[in-house]
């Protein structure tokens, strides 16, 4: 639990933060680590955290580094998203790109660059949908191991990584996705 | 015209014999570096532990040569944290430790739980940045009945994992070499059980660090010690614990009553602090004016900067305004903490 103390001394006013739980005098300085542990205790509970009313100053603090936090995720789950699902794969990408040649064009009268094709995204095959394995009896080791089919585990990882990413995007405000 | 030039006769014998050098592997490349830059590098020149208290000289905080119960992601002897995962751990700061020949002192922490998880000792890096993009090495002498490791963390994953201790009870040297993604927002060196998961802790698995180092470069050079005043010097800059905790009566700072009850007392701190400190002043600290005498601190509130410890402090009785002021050392717990830390 932390409150706002302003020591109101004669010599000039300073502001602070009191944590009660471990009696520490924190100061109001980003680099500070105790500082930056009560922007997380806002952002986390709110007003339970505070004894009292959260100061203005210090709830902008913290909805500043909240929208940082969930932009840098958004960021990172957009950027998870845009790669390919390995179940499809990934087709190959070409275009045409000036080789640094130019030649006359004598219908023009002008100057043209000579063009090649790149490839700027290779193709990638989709992943086998499925893999087969042994399973061995744990309790009779004695047993022929049994062929089980499964879903191929990249594909798994795949689907949930992707499934966490767009749960992070469907819940970033939309003044953050603005941002990004 | 003709030219005619006489060159002394040599022995080409004795020429050949010349390059017949005691020279070694590491000779060799000294001969063969290009720069003194490169032979700097090949030898490791210069100050190289990027740790602090690598050798865990310095503990500010207080005396843990008993075995005690760790507290995790709390920090202990100075720049070190112990993290505990499902596991308790006691932790211990053992002094004149002899380890490769070396008389040095050691960290040690002990399961006194069992389950999947693990138990850790860390530090935070500041000035990491120094790494970005470059080969880094981390070293430690360790002696452990469990396969514990080493390894980095770069702020969003695990790095740099070296070969595991042979849990046989005896000092080894572990060592690993990395390259520090160009892109990374921190950098902390773990001496741990873990090994890229949580496992099977049994109470009584415990191991013990010494001269942990963590260098540029590829190789993993001797220790570098540096002295107490040196590196209790560094150490400040993120942790100060202003008085002795004796109950000497030593006065921790100086100031006057600005108020009946307000008492604004400061003092100036030998070492910048890396930011703005937390400030904790201990229960055992008393303040006095002639006027009210000795008082009891009833509540504080920070006025330091980077470089002065500024408290202002609410007290018992009433003292005379303008009057001089101190804070001292009155018994159990008479210190002040300035807490900077990563």
């Amino acid at each position: 639990m932390f409150n706002y103390v302003n020591d109101n001394n004669p010599i000039g006013n300073v502001v602070t933060v009191f944590c009660q739980t471990h009696n520490h005098s924190i100061p109001l300085d980003p680099a500070n680590r105790h500082y930056q542990e009560v922007l997380d205790a806002i952002i986390a509970d709110g007003a339970d955290c505070f004894d009292g009313d959260i100061p203005e100053d210090l709830q902008a603090a913290a909805d500043e580094k909240q929208f940082n936090q969930q932009l840098a995720a958004y960021r990172v789950a957009t950027a998870r998203l845009a790669q390919y699902v390995v179940a499809e794969g990934r087709n190959q990408v070409t275009e045409m790109q000036p080789t640094g040649e130019q030649v006359f064009n004598e219908e023009t009268m002008e100057m043209e660059d000579v063009m090649h094709e790149v490839i700027t995204v290779t193709a990638i095959e989709p992943v086998e949908a499925t893999v087969t394995r042994l399973v061995y009896d744990e309790t009779d080791p004695m047993a022929e191991p049994v062929e089980e089919t499964i879903e191929n585990p990249v594909i798994t990882t795949d689907v949930a990584e992707r499934a966490e990413a767009q749960a992070t995007v469907d819940a970033t405000p939309q003044p953050v996705k603005d941002a990004a | 015209m003709t030219v005619k030039v006489s060159k002394p006769a040599i022995n080409v014998r004795e020429e050949l014999a010349d390059l017949r050098k005691p020279t070694g592997v590491a000779g060799e490349a000294m001969l063969r570096a290009d720069t003194p830059q490169e032979q700097f590098n090949l030898i490791g020149a210069g100050r190289r532990n990027i740790l602090i208290n690598g050798d865990f000289q310095v503990s500010q905080r207080g005396d843990f040569t008993t075995a005690s119960s760790a507290t995790s992601n709390y920090y202990w002897v100075d720049r070190w944290l112990p993290s505990l995962g499902t596991v308790t751990a006691n932790w211990q700061h053992k002094t004149d430790q002899l380890v490769n020949g070396i008389i040095t002192n050691t960290a040690r922490l002990e399961a006194t739980s069992s389950a999947t998880g693990y138990f850790q000792l860390y530090q935070k890096i500041e000035g990491y940045k120094i790494c970005l993009g470059r080969e880094v090495t981390i070293s430690a002498w360790v002696k452990s009945n469990y396969p514990v490791n080493l390894y980095c963390y770069d702020g969003a994953s695990q790095i740099g994992y070296s070969e595991n201790h042979p849990a046989d009870g005896q000092w080894h040297k572990l060592t690993s070499t990395f390259v520090l993604n160009s892109s990374s927002g921190a950098l902390s060196a773990y001496v741990s059980t873990y090994d890229k998961a949580s496992s099977a802790i049994t109470t009584g698995d415990y191991f013990e660090a010494a001269l942990v180092q963590l260098e540029l470069g590829k190789v993993a050079t001797p220790f570098e010690h540096r002295s107490y005043g040196e590196e209790l010097a560094l150490a400040q800059r993120f942790y100060t614990r202003l008085g002795n905790d004796d109950g000497g009566f030593t006065h921790l700072m100086v100031g006057a009553a600005e108020g009946a009850t307000t008492y604004v007392v400061s003092r100036s701190l030998s070492t910048m602090m890396r930011a703005v400190p937390t400030l904790t002043v201990g229960s055992g600290v008393n303040a006095f004016t002639a006027s009210a005498g000795a008082v009891s601190v009833i509540g504080f509130s920070t006025r330091c900067t980077r470089d002065i410890a500024c408290i202002s402090t609410n007290v018992s009785g009433t003292a005379t305004i303008g009057q001089a002021a101190v804070l001292y050392d009155a018994g159990a717990n008479g210190y002040i903490e300035l807490d900077a830390e990563l």
